[in-house]
């Protein structure tokens, strides 16, 4: 006779001892999960602050003297864990300043125009040049004037072959004279800007730089905003000597404009191309 | 045909010279708007002359036509110089398009370290990436940092057809420049 109740009995704990190493396997797994979970940021945080407690007192060993400071430098330690190191050498503390100065400085692009000054050097000026050429006969003059008897009279004789040429040109030089007089005079009445900076580039291309000073810099005090009367202005200063003042008139002047024509200036100023 | 080689050589030469000077007075009269058409038309004539594209580059910079700074973005490559305009093009295209994405679509710039640029595009982004967005607006008043009178006024305008985000310059209330980009 089989007993049945032994023997169930006897199969329930082989079949619980059976199902025994699965089961501390899986609550195994689960503790090491859990257990990971809740102990790797934890040491993440404790590695942070057993830092940040070793560095501290450093600092604060070397302010003792400033409590106020010492309160800030404690606030303000920051510590990066730079990424793949454990090493404690490779770890960078840096203080807040630092950060703020990161902060400030953004990169700041500037235009670059010097390639204008190669344009710039492949243009003639327009206004020397016309006014250059109906200077020229009246130097020749000059110079023939200068020179011995014999070779004047042999100009006489010229000058009496094309005498109607010769009439002309003299014409045109006192007109040229009595314009700008005129000019001059119209603009003791008007105080017209256009009318200053014409007579301001017409003695500068004579070469009287005190007075393409002067009339430049009227310009200026009637209207701030002509271009070409800065440029006058701080080019007649330049032949004039005084390059430090025209190089802060004209820092001055594009600190309200953004004028390319008196940066190029600038640049050649500074640069001695232009003197 | 060593003549005619020659003349169509010098012919070459006075023709580009011509342009750029044309080009190069237009910028210095401040005519930036003809500057920029004239460059547009003369472009492909002139695209292996750095001088020439940078001058067009700026004369539409100038003249608000941020868009058209792409081609010569990509062009300016062969000098130090001109790289360093490419770099300097490329930011303020850049800031233009992202602060037209974030007016329209509400795309947080605050987030965003760029460089910045002396450019109005880049001081109206820098203020706006900066601004309070926690309500939406119709248009931002913007004061400049350096100079208290000076301010902007940053808005989008609808056309029939299009959006178009236009940048106001203010000095003591009254407005200085308007700045229309497509």
């Amino acid at each position: 006779m089989l007993n049945i109740h032994d023997l169930e009995r006897r199969w329930l704990r082989y079949k619980i001892k059976s199902y025994i190493p699965y089961a501390l396997a899986s609550i195994g797994g689960i503790l090491v999960i859990v257990a990971l979970s809740l102990f790797l940021p934890q040491s993440k945080k404790g590695l942070t602050q057993d830092l940040a407690v070793e560095s501290v007192p450093k600092i604060v060993a070397q302010v003792e003297t400033k409590p106020e400071a010492v309160q800030k430098e404690i606030v303000e330690v920051k510590i990066e864990v730079p990424e793949n190191t454990n090493s404690q050498e490779s770890i960078y503390i840096n203080t807040n300043e630092e950060v703020n100065t990161r902060k400030k400085e953004t990169l700041v692009l500037k235009p670059s125009l010097h390639f204008m000054d190669n344009i710039e050097e492949g243009i003639s000026p327009y206004v020397d040049e016309d006014y250059m050429m109906q200077e020229s006969p009246t130097k020749n003059d000059t110079n023939s004037d200068s020179t011995t008897q014999p070779v004047q009279e042999t100009i006489a004789v010229k000058q009496e072959e094309t005498k109607p040429k010769v009439s002309s040109l003299t014409i045109t030089r006192h007109q040229e004279k009595s314009d700008l007089k005129d000019v001059i005079r119209r603009f003791k009445k008007n105080k017209n800007p256009a009318l200053s900076l014409f007579i301001a580039k017409r003695y500068y291309a004579d070469g009287n730089y005190q007075k393409s000073y002067n009339y430049a810099l009227m310009t200026n005090e009637i209207d701030k905003k002509i271009d070409e009367s800065w440029i006058i202005f701080a080019k007649s200063l330049v032949k004039l000597g005084q390059h430090e003042l025209a190089i802060n008139t004209l820092k001055s002047y594009l600190k309200d404009t953004k004028s390319s024509a008196a940066s190029v200036l600038l640049r050649k100023i500074e640069g001695g191309s232009f003197r | 045909m060593r003549i005619l080689f020659l003349l169509s050589a010098l012919f070459i030469a006075v023709s580009f010279a011509d342009i750029k000077t044309s080009l190069y007075h237009l910028y210095q009269d401040k005519n930036y708007d003809k500057a920029c058409k004239e460059g547009l038309k003369a472009f492909n004539k002139h695209r292996n002359d750095e001088e020439f594209i940078s001058l067009y580059a700026f004369s539409c910079l100038k003249a608000d036509y941020i868009d058209r700074l792409a081609v010569p973005i990509t062009m300016l490559s062969k000098s130090e110089e001109a790289r360093s305009n490419a770099a300097y093009f490329s930011v303020i295209l850049m800031q233009k398009k992202l602060l037209n994405h974030a007016l329209l679509d509400g795309y947080k710039l605050e987030e965003l370290k760029l460089p910045t640029t002396d450019h109005v595009l880049s001081i109206v982004f820098e203020l706006y990436s900066k601004a309070d967005h926690s309500r939406k607006r119709s248009h931002y008043m913007l004061q400049d940092p350096d100079n208290e009178k000076i301010t902007y006024k940053l808005y989008i305008k609808n056309s029939n057809h299009s959006q178009t985000m236009v940048i106001e310059e203010y000095y003591d209330t009254i407005m200085t420049h308007r700045h229309n980009y497509w």
